[in-house]
C-alpha cells in the first residue's frame, strides 16, 4: 500500500508567514508609541503590512476564485471545501468583527477619557503657575537690577569694567554686560572666566529698549540652562543698557520644565486624539484583516488537505462506479480519513477480485454454455427444450433439419402456436403437446405424420425439467428420425425376401418349366385329343405362370440390386426431355407440358437407374389416364438444409391416390393396377434414396398423383 | 544629500497601494510658495537670495499651537544642463525647526544644521524669519566652468516624517498637510 509521507496540514513557510506577520503587526503597534525608536519607521511597517493585506487578498481571491471555478465545474470534494471553507470563515468572521466592533469603541471611549476639562484647566494652571512664580522672580531681579545701576551712574568707561565685576559678585548674576547706545559693549563681566564676550540682546530687545522700556524675559542658554534676561536703560545724556543674566534656581527651573513638558505633553495629545482613535483603528483594522485573511488562507490550505483524500475517494468512487476497480489511492494521513480511504482500496480490491471471479466463471459457464451447444448442434438427435409454459426456449439444427424448418423459427412460440403456422407438422406438435404436459416422468414415444416430405416417424423422448424447489420449470424433449431407418429396415428385408425368391424360386422354375414342356411334348401324342387339349392348356398356363414368376422373381431381383451402378454427371432435363420424346411418339393421347429451369438438373448419378425411375413414374400416370390427359413436368433447383437439390415434379390428372394408400405406397407389393408386380415405385424410392435423394407425393396436388424427386445437386 | 528620486518614496509606495485609503493630493493651497530666487555672485561664492511664502493650514497652525514641532528642508540644487543626462553639480539641504514654547509662551526657529536657535513671540515673525533668505553660500564660482548652462532649483519641503506618528498615516493623504512647496527652477550661466 503506497503510505505517503504524511504531511502536517500548515507547512514551516506558513509559520514563518504568519511569525512575520506578527512582528510586523507587534513593530506597529508599538511604533504608536510616541516614544517608541520603531516610531521612524512606522510608515514602513504601515506601507508592509498594507502590502501583505493586499497579497493575502490577491491569495484568498484566487483560492475563492478557483474554489467557485471547481464547484461550478462540480470537481469532486470542491462542495465540501466550499462548505468547510463557507463555516470556517463564518465561525472566524462573526467572533472577529464582535471582538473588533468592541474594541474600536473601547479604544475610542478610553483614549477619549484621557481628556475631559478639569484636566485642561489644571495643566493651564500649572503652567499659569509656573509662569506667575517665574514673573515674580524676574520683577524682583527688575529691581534688583535697578538699583544696581545706580553704582554705575555717570561712572566713567574706565571703571565701569571693575565696578561691574563687583556688583556682579554681590548680586550673584551669572554675567553682566554694558552696552552702549550704539549696542557697543562697554563692559563685561561673567562669572565664567573663559566667556569673552556678552550673550548679546537680539533685534527684539534693542527694539524695546529704543522705545524706553526695559526688558525682561526668561531665556535659555545654548546648554538649555533657564536664565533671566534683565536689561534695564541707565538714563544718562547718552544712555547706556546694561544686560544682567539671573540663573533661575535649578528647583525652580527643573519645576518649570517639567510642567511645560507635562502641558506640551498634554496638548499635543489632545491635538492628536482623533489621529491616535484613526492610527490605533487602523492598526486593529491591519490586525484583523491580516490575521482573519491569514487564517482564511491557512483554512483554503488546511482544508484542502483535509478534502484531498475525500476528493481522491470520490473520484475513486465515481471510477468504480463506472466499472473501473483498478482504483488505489494514495493514503496520506493515518487519522480516520487514511484509513477510510484504505478501507476503500481493500474494497475496490475485493470487488476486482470478485469481478474477476465472476467473469472467469461466468466464461466457464459460457464455454461450458458453447460446448454445449456444440454438441446440442452436432447431434443428430433434434433436441427442443420447453418453458413452464410450454413455449419452446430452445431449439437444435438437427431438430429444424428433421422438421424442415428454417433455423430459429421456434424459439419462444408454443407448440398450438406452431401448429398453425406449420399445418404439415400439426399432428406432430399436437402429439409432442399432449405427451409433455400430461408426462410427469420420462417418456418415450413413436409419433408418426405426413410431413411437406411425405410421412416421417420419429421417435420422441421426453422428461419434465424441475427446478431445486420440485416446481415444474418446462420440458426437454429428444428426437430422432426413424424414417429413414424404418425404411432402410424394410428394404432391407424386402431385399432379403427378393434374393431368397430369386434363390429359392427362381431355381426350380426351370425344371417346373421345363418338366411341364416335357409332359406335353412326350404325352400329347399318347393322349386323347381331349385329354391332349387339357395337357396342353394345362401345361400352358405351368409355362405361362411359370414364365410370370420368373417375371416376377426377375423384378425382385431387380428390386434386391444395388441401382448405382455407373453414376456420372448427368443433365437430368436432357434425360426428361429424351424421355418425353419417346411418349409423345407413342401416345398421342397424352400430352406432356415441361417447366424446366435452365441449368438446374446437373445431378450425379446413375443415367440406366434414373431412367428406370422416370420410366416408371411416367407409365404409372400414362396408366391412370387411360383416357388421355395431360402430365406435367417440373424441374426446379431448390436449397434444404444448407445443401442444393434438384426437385423433380411429376403430376398426373389421373384418379390420384387414396390418402390411406400414401402411406405404404412405396412399399412392395403396393398396387392399385390389377397387373402389375407393385414393385414398381418400390423401385423407384430404392433407386432415389440410393442416390441420396428423397420422393413423396405432393400431399397439396388433388386433381391426380403428384411425385417429388429431389436429388443432390452435382 | 538626498537624490531627488528618493524624496517622495513613501507616499509613492502608499500610492502604489491602490487608493487603499483617500486620494492623495500633493500641490494644495497650503503649499509653500517660493516667490522668487536668485543666485548672486558676491567675492568668490555664489550666494542664495530668495523670498518664500509660508501658508499654514489650520491643522498645522493647530499642530504647533499644541506644541508638535513642524521641519522644513530647503532643498537646493544645481545641476549642469547636459544633452543626455544632466550632472548634479551640488545638492544642498538647510533643515528648519519651529516649535512653540508654552512656558517662554515664544516660537522657536532652529536651524537643525548650525544648532542655532532663533525666538520668536509670533509665529507669524518667526515663519517671517525663514521667509527671506538672504546671502546663503551656495558654491565657490570656481566650481562652475565657464560658459556651461546650469540650472538651479530650490525647494522647500515639509517633512511629515518627523510628525508624531499617529498623525503621519493622516498626513500623508490630508492636503492640509501638503506644505511643500514645488520645485523653483532657472537657469545660470557663468
Amino acid at each position: 500500500m503506497a503510505i505517503k509521507k504524511i504531511k502536517p496540514p500548515i507547512n514551516l513557510f506558513i509559520l514563518l508567514l504568519f511569525g512575520l506577520i506578527l512582528l510586523s503587526l507587534q513593530l506597529m503597534s508599538s511604533a504608536t508609541q510616541e516614544f517608541s525608536h520603531l516610531n521612524e519607521i512606522y510608515p514602513q511597517l504601515l506601507v508592509i503590512n498594507s502590502v501583505s493585506i493586499v497579497l493575502l487578498l490577491i491569495l484568498v481571491g484566487f483560492n475563492a476564485y478557483t474554489l467557485i471555478r471547481h464547484t461550478r465545474r462540480k470537481e469532486a470534494g470542491s462542495r465540501l471545501t466550499a462548505r468547510m471553507v463557507s463555516l470556517f470563515v463564518l465561525l472566524a468572521l462573526a467572533p472577529a468583527t464582535l471582538v473588533f466592533y468592541f474594541s474600536v469603541q473601547f479604544l475610542h471611549k478610553n483614549i477619549d477619557s484621557w481628556f475631559n476639562v478639569e484636566i485642561d484647566r489644571a495643566m493651564e494652571d500649572a503652567l499659569e503657575l509656573s509662569q506667575v512664580s517665574l514673573e515674580q522672580r524676574m520683577r524682583w531681579h527688575l529691581t534688583q537690577t535697578e538699583q544696581l545701576s545706580h553704582s554705575l551712574l555717570d561712572l566713567p568707561e574706565s571703571q565701569a569694567a571693575v565696578e561691574l565685576d563687583f556688583i556682579r559678585e554681590s548680586s550673584g548674576a551669572l554675567e553682566m554686560a554694558l552696552f552702549s547706545s550704539q549696542e557697543h559693549i562697554i563692559a563685561f563681566s561673567s562669572i565664567n572666566p573663559a566667556d569673552i564676550v556678552p550673550k548679546q540682546p537680539d533685534v527684539h530687545v534693542w527694539m524695546q529698549l529704543k522705545q524706553d522700556k526695559n526688558y525682561i524675559a526668561l531665556d535659555t542658554l545654548p546648554d538649555d540652562t533657564m536664565v533671566i534676561r534683565v536689561v534695564i536703560i541707565i538714563p544718562e545724556v547718552e544712555p547706556k543698557y546694561l544686560q544682567v543674566l539671573y540663573k533661575v534656581p535649578i528647583r525652580i527651573a527643573d519645576l518649570a520644565d517639567s510642567i511645560e513638558f507635562a502641558s506640551q505633553r498634554y496638548k499635543e495629545m489632545r491635538f492628536l486624539r482623533n489621529s491616535l482613535k484613526i492610527s490605533f483603528s487602523l492598526t486593529l483594522s491591519l490586525v484583523l484583516l491580516l490575521s482573519l485573511l491569514a487564517a482564511i488562507w491557512v483554512a483554503f490550505i488546511s482544508i484542502r488537505n483535509i478534502v484531498a483524500p475525500v476528493k481522491e475517494l470520490v473520484k475513486g468512487t465515481k471510477a468504480v462506479a463506472t466499472g473501473d476497480y483498478e482504483q488505489q489511492l494514495p493514503v496520506m494521513s493515518q487519522d480516520d480519513l487514511g484509513f477510510l480511504v484504505e478501507s476503500f482500496n481493500q474494497m475496490t480490491q475485493r470487488i476486482a477480485q470478485s469481478r474477476d471471479e465472476a467473469k472467469l466463471a461466468s466464461f466457464e459457464v459460457e464455454e461450458q454454455r458453447s460446448y454445449l451447444e456444440s454438441i446440442l448442434a452436432n447431434v443428430t438427435a433434434g433436441v427442443m427444450s420447453f418453458e413452464a409454459d410450454f413455449s419452446i426456449r430452445t431449439t437444435n439444427q438437427a431438430a429444424y433439419r428433421i422438421l424442415n424448418c428454417q433455423d430459429g423459427c421456434f424459439v419462444g412460440k408454443s407448440l398450438s402456436l406452431l401448429a398453425d403456422e406449420f399445418p404439415a407438422l400439426a399432428d406432430l406438435f399436437s402429439s409432442m403437446q399432449n405427451l409433455i404436459e400430461q408426462a410427469d416422468d420420462i417418456w418415450q414415444q413413436r409419433v408418426a405424420f405426413l410431413g411437406a416430405n411425405g410421412r416421417q416417424e420419429l421417435l420422441c423422448r421426453g422428461a419434465p425439467l424441475f427446478s431445486q424447489e420440485d416446481e415444474r420449470v418446462g420440458a426437454v424433449v429428444i428426437f430422432d428420425d426413424l424414417t429413414a431407418l424404418i425404411q432402410a429396415q424394410k428394404n432391407a428385408a424386402w431385399g432379403e425376401v427378393a434374393r431368397r425368391l430369386a434363390h429359392e424360386i427362381k431355381n426350380p422354375l426351370t425344371p417346373i418349366q421345363l418338366a411341364a414342356e416335357r409332359l406335353q411334348h412326350k404325352l400329347a401324342k399318347e393322349l386323347e385329343p381331349a385329354s391332349a387339349d387339357m395337357l396342353q392348356r394345362s401345361t400352358r398356363t405351368i409355362v405361362q405362370q411359370v414364365e410370370a414368376m420368373k417375371r416376377m422373381v426377375d423384378d425382385f431381383a431387380e428390386y434386391a440390386r444395388p441401382s448405382k451402378k455407373q453414376v456420372e454427371h448427368l443433365d437430368l432435363q436432357n434425360l426428361v426431355q429424351d424421355l418425353l420424346l419417346l411418349y409423345n411418339n407413342s401416345n398421342t393421347q397424352i400430352s406432356f407440358v415441361s417447366d424446366f429451369t435452365d441449368g438446374a438438373g446437373m445431378v450425379y448419378a446413375d443415367p440406366v437407374s434414373i431412367r428406370q425411375v422416370l420410366h416408371n413414374l411416367l407409365k404409372n400416370a400414362q396408366e391412370a389416364m387411360e383416357d388421355g390427359g395431360l402430365i406435367e413436368i417440373k424441374l426446379s433447383q431448390v436449397q434444404k438444409n444448407n445443401a442444393d437439390y434438384v426437385e423433380l415434379g411429376i403430376y398426373d390428372h389421373g384418379s390420384g391416390i387414396n390418402a390411406e394408400q400414401i402411406e405404404t405406397i412405396f412399399d412392395p407389393y403396393m398396387t392399385t393396377k390389377p397387373r402389375g408386380t407393385g414393385l414398381g415405385l418400390a423401385i423407384v424410392k430404392k433407386i432415389i434414396e440410393e442416390h441420396g435423394g428423397l420422393i413423396w407425393i405432393d400431399s397439396s396436388y388433388t386433381e391426380g398423383a403428384g411425385f417429388i424427386i429431389q436429388l443432390p445437386l452435382a | 544629500m538626498h537624490v531627488w528620486a528618493n524624496t517622495n518614496f513613501l507616499p509613492v509606495c502608499l500610492l502604489a497601494l491602490g487608493g487603499l485609503f483617500t486620494t492623495p493630493v500633493f500641490a494644495s493651497e497650503f503649499s509653500a510658495q517660493i516667490k522668487n530666487a536668485s543666485l548672486e555672485k558676491q567675492d568668490d561664492w555664489y550666494m542664495l537670495d530668495a523670498d518664500v511664502e509660508y501658508v499654514l493650514s489650520p491643522a498645522a497652525k493647530e499642530a504647533i499651537e499644541s506644541s508638535i514641532p513642524l521641519v522644513w528642508h530647503l532643498k537646493i540644487q544645481l545641476k549642469q544642463v547636459r544633452y543626455f543626462h544632466d550632472k548634479t553639480v551640488i545638492n544642498l539641504n538647510y533643515d528648519y525647526k519651529i516649535r512653540y514654547r508654552a512656558l517662554l509662551n515664544n516660537y522657536s526657529v532652529t536651524n537643525l544644521n548650525s544648532k542655532s536657535e532663533k525666538k520668536y513671540p509670533s509665529l507669524s515673525e518667526a515663519l517671517d524669519s525663514l521667509s527671506h533668505i538672504r546671502e546663503l553660500k551656495v558654491i565657490p564660482v570656481s566650481a562652475l566652468k565657464k560658459n556651461k548652462l546650469y540650472e538651479a532649483g530650490i525647494k522647500l519641503e515639509f517633512d511629515k516624517e518627523q510628525l508624531p506618528a499617529p498623525l503621519r498615516p493622516t498626513a500623508y493623504f490630508d492636503s492640509e498637510w501638503n506644505l511643500s512647496s514645488d520645485w523653483y527652477l532657472w537657469q545660470l550661466k557663468k
